[in-house]
């Protein structure tokens, strides 16, 4: 139905765009604009999107399209201010999946479900003498867990948090054993908050 | 608040596992032990990763603009009243009273890593900086045999053979990306 809305009235193209600005049908607004090659504007619609999409994947593929418009928008060797944006935003989401992909999987692949996954997580690579099961830290910890496992965008806060409470002794090498700060860092500078936020 | 976990994972660590990572001890090192040892040391700690990865990612800058770390000096929490603000939306569905609690508990470790700051602010530019060093070298290193690679890679690409005249398959080449 929505393949012919957008290909069967030519004739119709302003009205489409039109009808198709409320926030509801911003998931066919960017499709519609990339049609009519207007590549900022698609850009534009396809950051809301990421902004609202809760599932990681959904927001990396968003942001990647978004990216690939303003590269066709300004096809200059520097990129602009906007790309580079999109490109924090895209590195924080790499953060995420890297830590999800590298470290939880491997240790939770033969998890039964979620549950065990995040049990499994949460014993393996958090609680111990830093971070103990009655601290109220340990349930933003657990929160955060059960939004990775299920592959949805976890808030920045709480994914530094995953990031910087992990304990010492699971990496191959110093490298990647602290490489969890590193995406820390570049999740702060993807979050949208004032200097005096963040804790 | 990142810098600070980092310099506490180096400092607190349990009995059990490698103890070698503490900063004065490894100050200690520099009378007793030679420097490729010390220096070996120091790579294995958190801060000395962050601040390698940082460097690295500044120096890779194509795409992504510079960003400077926070020292530990300047990542200390707000007042309790600013920060039960502030958690209280990120928390929903949360009772007041647990609000409360893990706002005291924030609070209590920016007391512990007030500590080590405080403890560290002497000599935080100087090690900062050592630390820097450090980095910059092994950077520079892992460059040089990246071109080493380059170079290599793109006789491959001219000749068909590799330097000791074998056949270049190219499935076993490692291929690196960075953004």
């Amino acid at each position: 139905m929505y393949g012919e809305l957008l290909q069967e009235f030519p004739r119709e193209k302003a009205s489409l765009s039109k009808f198709l600005q409320p926030q509801k049908y911003e998931k066919l607004r960017w499709i519609h604009e990339l049609s009519l090659s207007r590549y900022q504007d698609s850009a534009h619609t396809l950051q809301e999107v990421a902004s609202h999409d809760r599932r990681l994947r959904h927001k990396k593929l968003a942001l990647s399209i978004a990216k690939l418009s303003l590269l066709v928008a300004s096809p200059t060797t520097i990129m602009s201010p906007e790309a580079e944006s999109v490109d924090i935003n895209l590195a924080a989401i790499n953060a995420q999946s890297q830590f999800a992909e590298e470290i939880i999987k491997p240790m939770t692949e033969n998890c039964i479900d979620n549950q065990a996954r995040v049990d499994i997580a949460l014993n393996s690579l958090y609680l111990g003498r830093a971070l103990k099961k009655t601290h109220l830290r340990t349930r933003v910890v657990k929160r955060a867990l059960e939004h990775l496992v299920e592959d949805k965008v976890v808030d920045p806060e709480s994914l530094i948090d995953l990031f910087t409470l992990k304990k010492r002794g699971q990496g191959y090498s110093a490298e990647s054993e602290f490489e969890t700060y590193f995406w820390a860092l570049q999740v702060l500078r993807s979050a949208d908050v004032s200097p005096s936020l963040r804790f | 608040m990142i810098w600070l976990r980092a310099y506490l994972q180096d400092e607190y660590l349990p009995r059990s596992e490698e103890a070698n990572i503490s900063w004065p001890k490894i100050e200690g090192y520099v009378l007793a032990m030679p420097e490729d040892e010390v220096e070996a040391a120091w790579r294995a700690t958190a801060a000395y990763q962050i601040i390698r990865n940082a460097m690295n990612f500044q120096v890779m800058g194509s795409t992504i603009s510079p960003f400077r770390p926070l020292q530990p000096s300047e990542a200390l929490l707000p007042d309790r009243a600013t920060l039960v603000a502030v958690t209280t939306p990120r928390l929903a569905g949360w009772a007041d009273a647990d609000i409360d609690r893990y706002v005291l508990e924030l609070l209590a470790e920016s007391e512990a890593l007030k500590k080590w700051a405080g403890k560290l602010e002497g000599d935080e530019s100087r090690l900062l900086g050592s630390l820097q060093s450090l980095a910059k070298k092994d950077l520079d290193t892992s460059r040089g045999l990246d071109r080493v690679k380059e170079v290599k890679l793109l006789t491959h690409d001219m000749n068909g053979m590799d330097h000791d005249g074998d056949e270049v398959d190219g499935g076993d080449e490692d291929v690196s990306m960075t953004y």
